[in-house]
């Protein structure tokens, strides 16, 4: 225990120690605490209109609330639970720091849980904050004490985030040690087959549209507890504990509140002794298989950069380049392999979302702004994590590239350039899909205006990668949780967040008057869509600069 | 060739370069010498363009570094105190990547790295993943890197760091060899022997400061007066910092 707390003292004391205190850093710093602080801010004022939203004007009473809230609780729980899976392969297995301590005498087991919690942070820390933010909201809006937001903070919240890292943590485990034995590819294609299903499986029992029209039928006693109205099967998940837990608090049961903080902690309780065990057991022993996932066959593509006709395609090295590396890494393999998939499953889902059943334009309005939001949540989340820190990876090898003839401002532009593509391609898509039976008359417009919008989203990323970055760090999901991608990711939602209220009222205006008038009035809609566009424009540019100015800074 | 006038670097309060001026001319070797912190590192990294001078100007074969970055960077080579490399590359492929930044044709550029890669003597490990090298193969294959554009003016931080006896002989050679042809070499480093081995001339810094600045002849007679071996003359130096410049 002793040794334990010893590392965690030095890495608390690594962690916090400011070494130079220059004008660039407070700037920085000031930047940063302005921005978290006007970040929860917004979360909170943010939760306490949406609340206001659905209870006041789109009157769906409290079970339907909860409903949503179970349906989020489990989007977070996914997100939280693949984040541990991926970001435990590189602090687990391919961290110097766990080489370092192996080589100390330090047992594996101790190693281990240190990780653990390192894990922990590194991949949740951000949702956590975006969750006291919300649950603040929410704790105001509902004139719950103080004491109430500490309890579903410690006595929910944080039992529902251990229950999915050590779910996490666990998988990654088993996926090493079933790889040694089946081999990797196989492991991980039987992994995303039966996440995949589960998912399926989610969906498909649970349908928010049926249920809302079978509450309204009560309307307006939407206020109790629909029991029935819920499958059996979903009773047993911890998202469905939780936001049943927060419905009880609000009606002032704590009786049933308490039965639902039992199950969370007796949960998380379980599964946190289950990954210590395993890490107990297999641990060292899957550290030292030291395998990679990533298949051998790379010899074929060795050859490009041999291949490429280097007077008039000087540039097109540093892609080639930048290529080799990406599929050569592992981490970064696998973590584009899960987003394919996530955005697959999203493709799949929302292009069956259809409002035509729908008459209520506040409703409409929601969900079509609630999908918008969600496409540029994905690109951010992708941008943030795999153009974030294309800037530092280049890493230390980088003074090769800075002391040659190129010029460091084209290389900026090359790499933006490849990046904003990547990521409007992506975005495209996922607009098509969404909007396909949503509103296929707001295809083109989203599709056009979502140009701008993507490459706001991702020259932020890349510019705050450049102003970051850090060449010491060679992992890039460790480069992905920093100080300034978290920073980055709050930008990116208030970014979002000024699209909503540039957005919001012509667009209720807009399904107002086909609702009642039959009659497509764009107008309005385009002038918004104008100053979206315009402010995206500003954006770019803005951090354009920006971020060129900080990559031309001392090496 | 190399002229170096009044250049400074601060950071912050601190000066790591105090208004140093030096010029070399082609075929030279001029050792750079100094304790640990004098601002050896910190003078390459200018020359080099990898960091900007607070004061001062760097002067490359006419080329004015500032303005014509371009320009004076295609005729430097710089070998760093630390060999980083692209972990995922293979050593060939580091070469290729190396000789694509300069824009060399493409069958030049392979029979240069054939060229280097038996000068050196690397190929039987040169198409290996560069993290599984050692430090003393990294440090060969970026000094092989170093050559391929030929450039005009090498600047070398450091070369014998991890490298073993024989590669160490094979890299002095390559540089008195290099030199010969008319070429310039501006290397720091700590070993003195190897400055008095293969370097025309010296310089030593100290806190900043050129503190001397001649031929090795003049630093041997030097030390002959002083009565003392090239190590106890260099602590001298650098102990008390009296100014030995010509400059």
């Amino acid at each position: 225990m002793n040794q334990i707390l010893v590392i965690i003292k030095y890495k608390l004391t690594a962690y916090f120690r400011t070494t130079n205190i220059t004008l660039s850093e407070i700037v920085k710093n000031s930047a940063g605490t302005l921005v978290y602080a006007g970040f929860a801010a917004g979360a909170f004022f943010f939760s306490l209109s949406v609340l206001d939203f659905v209870l006041q004007k789109a009157r769906l009473g409290y079970f339907l609330l909860h409903e949503f809230i179970s349906i989020i609780f489990f989007i977070f729980f996914l997100a939280i639970n693949v984040g541990n899976i991926i970001v435990s392969w590189s602090t687990l297995y391919k961290s110097a720091e766990v080489s370092f301590l192996f080589t100390k005498p330090v047992k594996p087991f101790k190693i281990f849980i240190i990780k653990y919690f390192d894990n922990l942070f590194y991949s949740s820390s951000t949702l956590m904050m975006i969750l006291f933010a919300l649950f603040l909201g929410y704790t105001v809006y509902f004139n719950l004490s103080f004491a109430d937001f500490i309890l579903i903070i410690f006595l929910y919240l944080i039992p529902f985030i251990i229950i999915a890292s050590s779910l996490g943590v666990s998988i990654m485990i088993i996926v090493v040690k079933l790889s040694a034995l089946y081999g990797a590819r196989k492991v991980l294609i039987f992994l995303c087959v039966i996440y995949l299903f589960s998912l399926f499986l989610f969906f498909k029992v649970s349908s928010p549209v049926l249920l809302v029209r079978k509450v309204m039928e009560y309307y307006p006693f939407t206020d109790q507890y629909f029991s029935d109205l819920i499958p059996s099967a979903l009773k047993y998940l911890p998202n469905r504990w939780f936001a049943d837990s927060l419905y009880w608090i609000v009606n002032e049961d704590y009786t049933n509140a308490a039965a639902g903080s039992v199950y969370l902690l007796s949960a998380a309780a379980l599964l946190f002794g289950l990954t210590i065990f395993l890490g107990h057991r297999w641990y060292y022993k899957t550290w030292l298989m030291n395998f990679s996932f990533v298949s051998p066959k790379t010899k074929l593509k060795r050859s490009l950069l041999e291949k490429i006709d280097t007077v008039k395609h000087k540039y097109l090295s540093i892609m080639v380049k930048d290529f080799l590396l990406f599929v050569r890494d592992s981490t970064q393999v696998i973590h584009l392999s899960v987003f394919v998939l996530l955005l697959l499953i999203f493709v799949s889902s929302a292009s069956g979302i259809s409002i035509s059943n729908l008459s209520d334009p506040y409703m409409i309005t929601m969900i079509y702004l609630a999908l918008q939001l969600f496409n540029l949540l994905l690109i951010t989340t992708l941008s943030l994590r795999f153009v974030f820190p294309y800037i530092s990876l280049e890493g230390k090898a980088f003074w090769k590239i800075r002391s040659s003839t190129i010029d460091l401002s084209y290389i900026y532009n090359i790499k933006l350039f490849f990046s904003i593509i990547a990521m409007v391609i992506s975005g495209e898509t996922l607009i098509y899909f969404s909007f396909i039976k949503l509103a296929p008359h707001l295809i083109v417009k989203n599709m056009l205006i979502f140009i701008p919008g993507i490459s706001a989203i991702v020259t932020l990323n890349y510019a705050m990668g450049s102003i970051f970055s850090n060449y010491k760090e060679k992992n890039a999901i460790r480069l992905a949780s920093s100080r300034g991608a978290t920073i980055t990711f709050l930008l990116c939602i208030v970014y979002m967040l000024f699209m909503i209220i540039m957005t919001f009222n012509p667009v209720l205006a807009h399904f107002e008057s086909i609702l009642k008038h039959g009659n497509y009035d764009h107008r309005n809609l385009n002038t918004a869509y104008s100053y979206f566009v315009l402010f995206s424009v500003t954006v770019t540019a803005v951090f354009y600069s920006a971020g060129l100015k900080a990559i031309k800074k001392d090496f | 060739m190399l002229k170096l006038n009044s250049l400074t670097k601060r950071f912050g309060n601190f000066t790591a370069v105090d208004n140093i001026s030096l010029e070399l001319n082609k075929g030279e070797l001029f050792g750079f010498l100094g304790p640990n912190g004098a601002g050896k590192t910190t003078t390459i990294k200018m020359i080099t363009g990898l960091i900007k001078p607070s004061a001062g100007k760097i002067d490359i074969n006419g080329f004015d570094l500032a303005a014509e970055t371009i320009e004076a960077k295609s005729i430097i080579g710089y070998i760093p105190d630390q060999p980083f490399i692209y972990d995922r590359l293979t050593g060939k492929e580091f070469l290729f990547f190396s000789g694509s930044l300069y824009g060399i044709e493409k069958n030049t550029l392979k029979e240069r790295i054939d060229n280097v890669i038996d000068q050196l003597k690397i190929g039987s490990w040169i198409n290996k993943n560069t993290e599984d090298y050692s430090q003393g193969m990294k440090q060969r294959i970026v000094i092989a890197s170093a050559f391929l554009h030929e450039p005009d003016l090498i600047l070398v931080d450091e070369p014998m760091i991890g490298l073993d006896p024989q590669s160490a002989h094979i890299i002095k050679n390559v540089f008195k060899k290099y030199t010969d042809n008319g070429k310039t070499i501006f290397m720091s480093t700590h070993s003195l022997h190897v400055v008095e081995e293969i370097c025309g001339r010296v310089g030593i810094i100290n806190k900043g400061k050129m503190i001397f600045d001649d031929s090795i002849a003049e630093l041997l007679k030097l030390k002959n007066e002083k009565d003392r071996n090239l190590e106890e003359l260099f602590i001298e130096l650098t102990e008390d910092e009296p100014d030995f410049s010509n400059n």
